[in-house]
């Protein structure tokens, strides 16, 4: 029978998962998240706001990640 | 604004998980145990206004707010274009209150609210489920 995934295997109970963020600001609303999964898996990908607050709406905003993040 | 100047903003963020059980199984449970933040700022100004900055910042964040205190949370299906009517898929991350009401909202009325897994440190009621069935 072929090995599924690592993550799906059932003798498997307990996990821990850690990500750690590293955010840096490009501008005061334009930022640089770097983001790893137990310390490998590295992605990096930016937010930002829109000009109603003084960003440069070049991004999605903290929220439209958060909030999608229930669909993810 | 506060006319506070900062000129750097990094923040490092450790948020730790832990999942139970298997989805092979039907017993998968995740739970988010914590968070850790540091936040590193270079400003020239006065560190009581910086610290103002910081803590509005914190008051005013969603996310930040959204984790420190619970709101209710429901969901519903819709499958094939007919809503799906399993109430143990209502989230349970909430209180006993706002759980009935959820459940109540999606799926008519229950004698009961529901029940089942709940995470970790969660303070909330532990009730079973008379009913799956929907009313509407």
């Amino acid at each position: 029978m072929a090995q599924g995934p690592e993550g799906l295997d059932p003798t498997v109970q307990t996990r821990e998962i850690a990500f750690e963020a590293d955010v840096r600001s490009v501008t005061p609303f334009l930022k640089l998240a770097t983001v790893s999964h137990n310390g490998t898996a590295h992605k990096t990908f930016v937010c930002d706001e829109g000009p109603s607050l003084g960003g440069l709406g070049s991004a999605p905003t903290p929220l439209m990640y958060f909030s999608a993040a229930l669909a993810f | 604004m506060l006319k506070v100047s900062v000129t750097g903003m990094r923040m490092r963020v450790r948020a730790r998980y832990r999942v139970t059980g298997s989805v092979l199984n039907d017993s998968v449970m995740g739970a988010m145990l914590g968070a850790e933040t540091t936040l590193e700022i270079d400003s020239p100004a006065d560190p009581a206004q910086v610290a103002r900055v910081v803590r509005n910042a914190e008051r005013g964040c969603f996310v930040m707010q959204a984790l420190l205190n619970p709101v209710p949370v429901s969901g519903q299906t819709v499958l094939n274009g007919q809503p799906l009517a399993d109430p143990h898929q209502v989230v349970r991350v909430m209180d006993a209150w706002h759980k009935r009401v959820a459940v109540q909202a999606l799926f008519g009325e229950l004698s009961v609210a529901a029940a089942g897994e709940t995470p970790a440190g969660a303070e909330i009621e532990t009730e079973t489920l008379a009913s799956t069935e929907s009313t509407q």
